[in-house]
């Protein structure tokens, strides 16, 4: 549905975006990550037909978007940073405006306000100036313009950004919810955000794609170090010793339980997983009480893979 | 075509969301009133009736208000919707740019059109006034040609504003741009057109001078090189803007 065959998009001579291919065939959230100025908002307006691609071809439903913007246009819906409106316009005649002119048929025109309304919680706002919203209720008018020509795609560029805590949480099931029928584009500085809605990321860095797979993949693709607590019958001096010889453990902290029992916080090197720890040490005869991994996180990772 | 009969009246529409279209309209009715004044006392004072469009048209009031009436009109187009960011909204439909442009542009030029409400009232309130005189002030030719006069004048200073409206992304250097080369172009070719002691540089000035044109105009001359003229500039600015719009993008 979305192939982009290295694309590369430079500003005065600059390279913003280096060569960048994928491909995604079915619906699900695609979450871009990058420092600021790694070429996100670039790759999001390029997919939008904001932009045309100085080199590659970027197709959208097998339509080349440099050849077809309009037609590749009316199946994106695309959610700016900032959330820029019509600040002197109504919420129900901008919904209107933006309608008409994606194309959406006269007599549907009601009928497609009538469900983004809903589906984005503003039904009681059709007849709030927009300047007179909060910037909760803006990113909806945002998202529900992003979404009123029922576009197959939807690219939103920091949705989240300013909302308080509640309205991410909405939000967050809101687009839940429209990635079952939808491909999703989003890109959040919120690491956390990212690991909880997105099927797949796309890390960029200096204008290429460093990673693009489901996130578990680019857990253990990557290797970030694998965090364990782990509680087990031996002294700290054997413990030592173990470790010297186990060649694949990083100790952060140890702490005596009693007189048998020690924890230890371990960081496992060398794409080593927990059950290559668990057989070494059944082999040497050292009984494990528990034994937890904790998962990486994603800003972890991302911050490991950035430097 | 639907799609383009939308923007068209969102961007009519939002001339009355802003102050500007009334403080525009505001200025050029005040002025026309008091060119109207002036036309009064010139009839008063014997004024033959063949000068009395003329005088309506191109009173110095009037000629002089448009460079800087216009750029009031069109100095938001495209700066305001660069400030805000909406133009991402538009780029990002599925819209032609040339729809957006030309859009913006018959928007503007209704407004314009909508300048010389008064001086219609003025010409009806003339002939009202000089029914039962000699003088025949409502001369459907002169009037005629003086309206086609104002509208290839007001296609080329809008896309001259529209342009840098698209170059600048703050409203007032737009304006002032546009006000500089309207006013200043009107003022040199008016100057070089009465220079009497050289003829080539006479001749240049008549050509290229939106005085002597108008003035011609609302003699009953409609001289076709005129509206190539007015018409191909126009198209030069309209293409152009595309081009600034097009640049900046990228």
């Amino acid at each position: 549905m979305i192939k982009l065959e290295s694309v590369t998009k430079k500003f005065d001579k600059k390279v913003i975006l280096d060569s960048i291919s994928f491909n995604i065939n079915n619906n699900k959230i695609i979450g871009l990550l990058g420092k600021n100025g790694a070429g996100k908002t670039t790759l999001m307006r390029l997919i939008t037909g904001y932009f045309l691609p100085d080199e590659g071809v970027i197709s959208i439903f097998n339509k080349d978007i440099s050849l077809n913007p309009i037609e590749v246009k009316k199946n994106i819906g695309y959610f700016p940073e900032n959330c820029p409106l019509y600040d002197d316009m109504k919420v129900d005649e901008f919904l209107k405006y933006r309608a008409r002119i994606k194309g959406v048929l006269p007599r549907h025109v009601n009928k497609r306000l009538r469900q983004v309304l809903k589906d984005c919680d503003i039904s009681d706002h059709g007849k709030f100036l927009i300047k007179n919203l909060s910037k909760g209720y803006r990113q909806r008018v945002g998202l529900a313009d992003s979404l009123i020509h029922n576009p197959k795609i939807l690219v939103l560029d920091e949705p989240t950004a300013g909302l308080d805590p509640k309205q991410i949480k909405e939000f967050r099931t809101l687009i839940k919810e429209l990635s079952k029928n939808h491909i999703i584009f989003l890109s959040s500085h919120i690491m956390h955000e990212i690991e909880v809605l997105c099927d797949e990321i796309i890390i960029l860095d200096k204008g290429k794609i460093i990673s693009t797979d489901r996130i578990n993949k680019t857990y253990n693709k990557f290797n970030f170090s694998k965090n364990i607590y782990i509680e087990l019958k031996i002294d700290i001096l054997n413990f030592k010793k173990i470790v010297d010889e186990l060649n694949y453990i990083n100790v952060r902290s140890i702490k005596e339980i009693d007189d048998i029992w020690l924890s230890a916080e371990l960081d496992l090197k060398d794409n080593k997983t927990s059950d290559t720890l668990s057989s070494d040490l059944f082999k040497k005869e050292i009984k494990v009480r528990i034994l937890n991994v904790k998962k990486s996180n994603l800003e972890n990772a991302f911050i490991e893979l950035m430097n | 075509m639907r799609v383009f009969s939308c923007l068209f009246k969102k961007e009519l529409k939002s001339f009355f969301y802003s102050p500007t279209a009334f403080v525009a309209l505001f200025i050029f009715w005040l002025l026309s009133g008091l060119n109207f004044y002036w036309v009064l006392m010139q009839l008063s004072e014997g004024e033959r009736a063949i000068s009395v469009i003329q005088l309506l048209f191109c009173g110095p009031l009037i000629i002089f208000s448009l460079p800087v009436i216009v750029p009031l009109i069109t100095m938001r187009l495209f700066s305001e919707e660069m400030k805000t960011g909406t133009i991402e909204l538009l780029y990002t439909s599925p819209i032609n740019t040339y729809s957006i442009i030309l859009s913006k542009f018959l928007s503007s030029l209704i407004v314009y059109l909508f300048l010389w409400i008064p001086i219609i009232i003025q010409i009806f309130l003339l002939d009202a006034l000089y029914k039962d005189s000699s003088i025949n002030i409502f001369n459907f030719g002169i009037i005629f040609s003086s309206f086609i006069g104002i509208f290839f004048i007001g296609i080329f200073y809008i896309s001259v504003g529209l342009f840098f409206s698209a170059f600048f992304d703050n409203q007032v250097i737009s304006s002032i741009f546009s006000f500089g080369l309207l006013f200043s172009g009107l003022l040199i070719f008016m100057f070089l057109g009465i220079n009497t002691s050289d003829m080539a540089v006479r001749s240049t000035g008549k050509y290229f001078s939106t005085f002597d044109h108008l003035y011609n105009f609302s003699r009953g001359v409609i001289d076709s090189r005129v509206l190539v003229f007015y018409l191909s500039h126009c198209i030069w600015f309209l293409f152009n803007s595309l081009n600034v719009l097009d640049w900046k993008r990228c």
